[in-house]
């Protein structure tokens, strides 16, 4: 992992470092307890790298089962949540890496699908189920989040920030991860992560003030 | 004070950002715990056992004179991974694979055409008499209705052919969606890397591990899902592409089997148990 060491950094909650406890015992029941505990997040932190439901889920899901078996590698006390959501950050960023050749496969089948259409079938035709929507990915998840009217300013400030910026801001306010998590999530330093923070809040804080006499000038 | 009086105030984007995460729109979270237990839940094969406790044994010492964090942690811990590799085959950070075979989940599936042609019909001899792919028939099922080649009869040509035996429906019996089959066995050469169908799931198809006499293979089932057929060599071409239903496919001997079922995931097990 690259970055922050976040479960060396904040404390666990009793409860659930029993249950990382039971579940580092073997116990399967104690670590679907925390999956149904961080499952929101985990997934939520895969969509927002991924940018595909489909993807996040795979990837939250891999990434629990990663954790799973490797608990005897977690630091007895911590935090689990920071240390899952690294897991989850890594394997959701591997996803996205592999997304462009699925997509390129996609788009391959509807060429295929459109040019089977085209040509008469013979032989032993199986007919089936009708067209299905074609495949989307969302391009900006942290902006489609805040697809509703009241919260156009904040969108606004969000979309004049660069990928790396609105990520790191998406993860610390919208998310509610820590510093540390916000870090581990997207593989950077701490320090970078922090800093990134500044900038786009910094960023925003004009756009914010720019929008503001626009508005009020309606 | 209104939103807009607060434009000065430079805690307004943190502030603003703190109540927009109260109303964001999510998409809604699936069901990760049923899945992940019956990821981390595999019970582990007795022959499996013996090997993996042998490689848990620290260096000059028996299984049994381990550590006590390697009695009890990373042995439980190693025969998880084992075994969810080998019954799961490629699901931890390989992906959905066999021979033959891929299978990638989407977010919603590309539109698809009106069917999966089978190819050509043959009579059932000339489908038994094929090296590769191996045909079989299911010991369990009376002879099928038809026998269908893929090969090259699709234009730009498919390096191996692909063999389909197809069963229709008995009175009452289920069938495949808009057909009166009830179900069909495809058998495409699965003795290399090479993948000549892919599938594509989305988020309401499952995708099972299960074993068919201790070979591993796939069930895929809930929503439709889509099955190309592509074409052998390098590069990825798309010959044909349909929706189906649920499936079951698995490899045996250098052939890849994919049963399109009505009967349901246990009986279309049976049935792929009793290919001979």
């Amino acid at each position: 992992m690259t970055g922050a060491t976040p479960d060396a950094l904040e404390p666990a909650d009793p409860l659930e470092a029993a249950l990382v406890e039971r579940a580092r015992g073997g116990d399967a029941d104690a670590y679907g307890e925390l999956v149904t505990m961080h499952q929101a997040a985990a997934f939520r932190v895969a969509w927002l790298l991924t940018g595909s439901a489909a993807d996040a889920e795979d990837a939250a899901q891999d990434a629990f089962v990663k954790a799973y078996l490797a608990l005897d590698r977690f630091h007895a006390g911590a935090a689990f949540r920071p240390w899952l959501l690294a897991v989850v950050g890594n394997e959701a960023r591997n996803r996205r890496r592999a997304s462009g050749r699925r997509d390129g496969l996609a788009s391959r089948a509807m060429a295929a699908v459109r040019g089977s259409q085209a040509r008469s079938s013979a032989g032993g035709s199986v007919p089936s189920a009708g067209a299905m929507p074609e495949a989307a990915v969302v391009a900006s998840p942290e902006l489609a989040v805040l697809a509703g009217e009241t919260r156009r300013e904040v969108h606004a400030a969000l979309a004049a920030l660069g990928d790396e910026e609105r990520r790191v801001v998406t993860c610390r306010y919208l998310l509610g991860l820590s510093e540390a998590e916000t870090a581990a999530v997207l593989g950077i330093p701490a320090g970078t992560a922090k800093s990134r923070l500044h900038r786009g809040l910094r960023r925003m804080r004009d756009v914010l003030e720019a929008i503001a006499p626009a508005e009020a000038g309606r | 004070m209104t939103a807009r009086d607060d434009a000065r105030d430079p805690r307004l984007p943190e502030a603003l950002l703190t109540a927009a995460a109260v109303d964001a729109s999510w998409p809604p979270t699936p069901d990760l715990r049923s899945a992940v237990m019956a990821r981390i839940m595999v019970p582990a094969a007795p022959d499996m056992r013996a090997s993996v406790l042998a490689r848990v044994a620290e260096p000059g010492g028996s299984p049994r004179g381990g550590s006590r964090s390697l009695g009890r942690l990373a042995r439980p811990m190693l025969l998880a991974t084992i075994v969810v590799l080998a019954l799961a085959g490629v699901a931890v950070g390989l992906g959905f694979r066999l021979p033959g075979l891929e299978i990638q989940r989407v977010d919603q599936l590309p539109p698809a055409g009106t069917g999966l042609n089978l190819g050509t019909p043959i009579p059932l001899a000339e489908a038994l008499a094929f090296e590769r792919p191996r045909v079989l028939l299911p010991a369990s099922l009376r002879p099928p209705g038809g026998a269908f080649l893929l090969d090259a009869g699709i234009p730009g040509g498919i390096a191996d052919p692909i063999v389909t035996v197809a069963w229709r429906a008995e009175r009452g019996q289920p069938v495949l969606a808009a057909t009166d089959l009830a179900l069909s066995l495809m058998a495409v050469p699965g003795d290399t890397d090479e993948a000549l169908l892919s599938k594509l799931a989305g988020p309401g198809t499952t995708i099972e591990p299960v074993t068919i006499d201790g070979a591993r293979g796939w069930w895929i089932a809930g929503a439709p899902h889509e099955i190309l057929i592509r074409q052998g060599g390098s590069g990825v071409v798309v010959l044909r592409a349909a929706i189906a239903g649920d499936t079951l496919v698995f490899v045996r001997d250098g052939t890849l089997y994919r049963l399109e079922s009505s009967l349901g995931r246990d009986a279309t097990i049976e049935v792929a148990s009793s290919l001979r």
